[in-house]
């Protein structure tokens, strides 16, 4: 009786939903909702030419962008997004009257606006050996021949400067070290030389330096000395260090360089200002925060009695500092532009919150001590009501009735941890991890973050670990800190091995810490914290991995030898010369809501949902079709191939998308040219083998598969899927597009049809459509264009109908999406005015036609 | 049938320069320049800085191009093949448009169609980029307006008993329907209970509104002898 009753309700819900399809498409913003919940913060990167003009700031980074900056505040004037970095890479930037930048192989010169980003002009050059073409910047014209020079003496060429016309290397003939210099736009231009004096030992290396006079930076065993090139080479007998930097002021040039103060803890940095013969001129201790690495100088300006400074740090901040006062102006964190790991966490309840909950949990005191609890709760209670937000004001950091407030924490690939809260976008806290690189192999990601313990157990903190790579050693490092506050209690462990693979259980020991092994290459398991692993024994049959190596993907099961857990190859999958392009697995933590879909016959068509399933992509080349994609669904437990299909004369970037019972994948069709975007659906059929739970072992049948593919106009670069508490709200798939939009495209539109059924509005099914519609109201981030997404982060809202999206890259950003629209909450412009003029306007109304009956009725029976 | 050869020679033709792709670009000879010219919308409604929020991306950003501030463009260096090219700018919307460089150099642009792919809609090159329009990215929120309101379900719950009691007696003059209402009333005559009567009936010990009547009437008789 029971199951019926469930099937009935079952059949029910999935009848409602499939109505709501309808009701509710896509969830579009009004202009006015436009940076209500939502921000932006732009970034350029870490920067690599900086200079002053016209009162800006204007920076070349190494993300090949160029930006101007506002010099008072550090907020970003303009940006001008240039090609891929690591295919044409600014080679050259300088500031006059306006920005001229030369980038890439096939060398193009630009010449921008310093007032906006518009392009003057932009000339392409030819040729791969030295050559020197001359044109005017204003107009773009080419001025005479280009005159080629032989360069048969440039060996090294990674060993070379240019200063103005001279292009000088460093080169060794044997003991003797010489600099060879040559003056380009001489009318008979020749190779000179002039060999090094330098007293110390070690190679010697040439730095460009910015001068009056045409100069470079020799340096060697990090002291560096000043060459001038004036009718003759001169070599400066004063030394500097290598970060010493050249800004023009008044009176001459003054040389600045950063020095370590030891003897003020305070004001750990020193700026020191002298002439080129070392007269010591000032000397400035700079308040140097202690969060960001060691600095160097980037640029500098002088006026009549100040200096400023931008100095970088080596984990991408940028620090505009003013001389002498020696105070920071601002700070610009731009190692933010390279995210690698980002969680989403829970706030803590109040205090007051966590007293109540406390009250339920100790049943063991006695009626007087409940009762006197229960009276002071309710009294703190009633003063909150009166002084009302002004205590929240004061601990912002408060979990909310819908989780909308959350800590995001995300980890950059410099090893720099920051905490972001979603309300604002303001950074809660930063942490620094010195010498953590992100790992070099392919299992779960660049870097590790497991969420061991959120903090929903009020008196024990919440938990997270972070593992990495040791830069210096190559070892893996562990750091395990309170995701709300940044405080880590035991800092960064190194552990004396390589990690091969780490996963998180889903077992809580007694103080609701999940814990997580990590697997060495000797196949040798630890647990962590090693008190659980009493825990993990207990449930070793049941724990499966995989591991992505070179050639195979390996799975594997924990087996307990001798009392000491280890690691057996279980199955394994060869790519078989083929190139891995993509693997995707279910969302952790997601929920299928509706067991299957209902047809229109009213029978259920159940769904097959793997919680283990892999989803795979690879790419082979092929003598016929060019190349081959191939997806294969593979059992994570058993290796078995559930599904596997091949497109020909497919290219990557392939993205993989999998999640309940569906994958959708993107590609490249080289035959007509297009990209394509296909949906798996798998079903179980017409009978649920086993309603309560999932086994990949207890498999009687393949699953039935259905597939349709469509045309997208436009190119993704990364694809996600919205991820709700329940799963009761409709899926939507996410799509960052090279353009700078992200759309949202409903499941609905993508979800395979049945070929010999009917669809229409009655059945709740979209036609198919070949390709794609994208409207331009679909874009979650409207006009605000989001450069080079790296990856889209999603977790749920406590409210069903929400869940909130990060978008990372070169511009962080972060919303909420509704894709069922907000179901559960009234709607924000619900009028309540209306709602009680109407009932007052009916109250007043049914009593003033109470007393004009009445009155009637006098009338009447006076008659 | 005529036309039929002309489609498999276009596919043809599409495929070798595919294919021909990478032995171009390991020679690296044959470099070439797409240009083209965008043109916004009507003139009062562009931006004042238009141009430089405008991009040009070539096979969605494999290569890049940037606008001058007359609205022309030129994207170098160039391997000869097939290419979409796109107008990007945050406010406008344009369509795209492949261009097509052989190995001789020679241009051809046309429209995009992904899904007839073989059908070709010749566009004049150099390119000329039009803005179709304005990107809508929200939807319009509704206007307050006087229908709106009036058909609203409560307004209307409200006003249209008002009508029926207050303004149709006053129309129904005519004395024959008067009498005719007069005796329906007389008919259909009840008396709305007081709230005090109640709760002083309740409290008396829950007598029927009957035996209440006759005690009033009792009260009265009463009154009338003294």
């Amino acid at each position: 009786m029971d199951g019926i009753l469930f099937h009935v309700s079952s059949k029910l819900l999935i009848l409602l939903l499939s109505i709501s399809y309808f009701t509710q498409e896509i969830s579009c913003l009004y202009e006015d909702q436009a940076g209500k919940v939502d921000w932006k913060i732009s970034f350029i990167g870490k920067v690599k030419y900086a200079d002053f003009g016209n009162n800006k700031l204007l920076v070349a980074t190494e993300e090949n962008v160029i930006a101007a900056l506002n010099t008072k505040t550090g907020d970003l004037l303009w940006r001008q997004v240039m090609e891929n970095e690591a295919e044409q890479q600014i080679q050259f930037f300088n500031v006059n009257k306006d920005v001229t930048t030369v980038s890439g192989d096939q060398t193009v010169v630009s010449y921008w606006s310093i007032n906006n980003k518009e392009l003057i002009h932009v000339i392409p050059i030819e040729g791969s050996h030295i050559e020197i073409t001359s044109f005017y910047l204003e107009t773009g014209e080419i001025k005479g021949i280009p005159k080629k020079i032989n360069t048969p003496w440039l060996k090294d060429a990674f060993k070379c400067a240019s200063s103005k016309q001279y292009f000088a290397c460093v080169q060794k003939n044997g003991e003797i070290e010489q600099i060879r210099y040559i003056n380009l736009i001489a009318e008979n231009s020749e190779v000179l030389s002039k060999p090094i004096e330098f007293s110390e030992t070690g190679e010697a290396e040439i730095l460009s330096f910015e001068h009056e006079i045409p100069s470079v930076l020799l340096v060697k065993n990090n002291v560096a000395k000043i060459v001038h090139f004036k009718n003759d080479v001169e070599i400066l007998a004063k030394t500097f260090l290598p970060n010493v930097v050249n800004v023009k002021n008044d009176v001459g040039n003054q040389l600045y360089q950063l020095e370590i103060n030891v003897n003020n803890p305070e004001k750990l940095l020193k700026v020191k200002g002298q002439d080129k013969d070392g007269n010591n001129q000032v000397s400035v201790d700079v308040e140097y925060p202690k969060g960001l690495g060691a600095p160097y100088i980037l640029a500098g300006q002088c006026r009549t009695n100040n200096c400023d400074l931008l100095l970088s740090s080596i984990d991408h901040a940028l620090l505009f500092v003013r001389i002498p006062e020696g105070k920071i102006l601002w700070t610009r964190e731009e190692a933010l532009s390279d995210i690698v790991a980002v969680e989403f966490f829970e706030l803590p309840v109040s205090e007051l919150d966590a007293s109540i909950e406390n009250e339920f949990k100790t049943s063991s005191q006695d009626i007087l001590s409940m009762f006197i609890n229960r009276i002071l709760t309710q009294s703190k209670q009633l003063t909150k009501v009166f002084i009302g937000s002004q205590l929240m004001m004061n601990s912002m950091l408060v979990r909310d009735d819908f989780g909308l407030h959350k800590i995001i924490v995300v980890v950059t690939r410099i090893g720099k941890i920051f905490a972001i809260d979603t309300l604002s976008g303001q950074t809660v806290w930063s942490y620094r991890l010195p010498h953590v690189v992100p790992f070099d192999n392919r299992n779960g990601g660049d870097v590790m973050l497991f969420v061991q313990r959120t903090a929903r157990y009020s008196p024990f903190p919440a938990q997270c670990t972070l593992l990495a790579k040791d830069d210096t050693t190559g070892n893996t490092v562990m750091f395990q800190f309170d995701p709300i506050t940044g405080l880590s209690s035991r800092g960064v462990v190194k552990l004396d091995r390589k990690v091969k693979q780490a996963m998180l259980l889903p077992y809580e020991d007694k103080n609701h810490l999940k814990p997580f092994i990590t697997i060495y290459e000797d196949h040798s398991v630890k647990v962590h914290p090693e008190e659980s692993t009493v825990i993990v024994k207990k449930h070793v049959s049941s724990i499966y991995l995989y591991m992505v190596d070179e050639d195979a993907i390996n799975g594997y099961s924990l087996q307990l030898i001798d009392d000491r857990l280890q690691t057996f190859r279980h199955w394994n999958f060869l790519f078989r010369g083929s190139k891995l392009a993509g693997i995707s697995t279910r969302p952790s933590g997601e929920r299928v809501h509706s067991q299957g879909r209902v047809l229109p016959d009213r029978s259920v068509y159940y769904k097959y949902v793997n919680p283990n399933m892999i989803a795979v992509a690879t790419i082979s080349e092929d003598p016929v079709n060019k190349q081959v994609l191939s997806i294969y669904l593979i059992d994570g437990i058993t290796g078995m191939v559930i599904y596997a299909l091949a497109h020909k004369r497919a290219r990557g970037p392939v993205n993989l998308v999998h999640s309940e019972n569906w994958l959708v994948y993107t590609f490249f069709n080289e035959r007509y040219r297009r990209r394509e975007l296909a949906a798996l659906e798998l079903y179980e059929g017409h009978v649920q083998s086993n309603s309560t739970f999932f086994s990949s072992y207890a498999m009687s049948q393949l699953p039935q598969v259905q597939a349709q593919s469509y045309i997208l106009p436009a190119v993704p670069l990364k694809v996600t899927v919205t991820l709700t508490e329940r799963g009761i709200t409709n899926k939507c798939l996410l799509v960052a597009l090279n353009t700078g939009a992200v759309v949202e495209i409903p499941w609905a539109l993508i979800q395979p049809r049945f070929a010999d059924i009917p669809c229409g509005p009655e059945e709740s099914c979209y036609p198919y459509m070949p390709e794609i519609p994208l409207h331009p109201e679909a874009t979650i981030n409207y006009n605000q264009t989001l450069s080079k997404v790296k990856g889209i982060s999603v977790a749920p809202a406590r409210l069903e109908s929400t869940s909130h999206i990060l978008v990372h890259g070169l511009d962080m950003f972060y919303t909420r999406v509704a894709p069922s629209k907000t179901f559960d909450v009234l709607k924000e412009d619900f009028d309540y005015k209306l709602i009680i003029l109407v009932l007052i306007g009916l109250i007043a109304a049914s009593y003033v036609s109470k007393t004009l009956a009445s009155r009637k009725a006098i009338k009447q029976a006076w008659k | 049938m005529y036309l039929n050869s002309i489609v498999i020679f276009l596919v043809y033709l599409c495929s070798s320069n595919v294919f021909s792709e990478s032995s171009i670009e390991e020679e690296g000879s044959g470099r070439y320049t797409i240009e083209g010219r965008v043109f916004p919308l009507s003139d009062y409604q562009i931006q004042t800085n238009w141009q430089a929020n405008t991009r040009i991306h070539i096979n969605g950003g494999e290569f890049l191009g940037f606008v001058k501030r007359d609205g022309s463009f030129a994207v170098h260096n160039l391997p000869s093949g097939s290419y979409i090219v796109e107008a990007l700018n945050p406010e406008y919307s344009f369509e795209p448009v492949r261009v097509e460089i052989n190995q001789k150099g020679k241009f051809r642009a046309r429209k995009v169609n992904h899904i007839q792919t073989s059908l070709v809609v010749s566009v004049p090159y150099p390119l000329r980029l039009k803005a179709l329009g304005k990107t809508r990215y929200f939807q319009q929120r509704e206007q307050w307006r006087v229908t709106d309101f009036l058909f609203n379900p409560m307004i209307l719950m409200m006003v249209v008993p008002l009508i029926i009691i207050m303004i149709l007696p006053k129309m129904l003059n005519d004395p024959e329907t008067k009498k005719e209402m007069e005796q329906m009333q007389s008919l259909t005559k009840f008396e709305l209970p007081e709230m005090s009567d109640m709760v002083t009936n309740f409290l008396s010990g829950g007598a029927g509104p009957g035996t209440s009547a006759q005690q009033s009437k009792q009260k009265q008789k009463i009154k009338k002898r003294q």
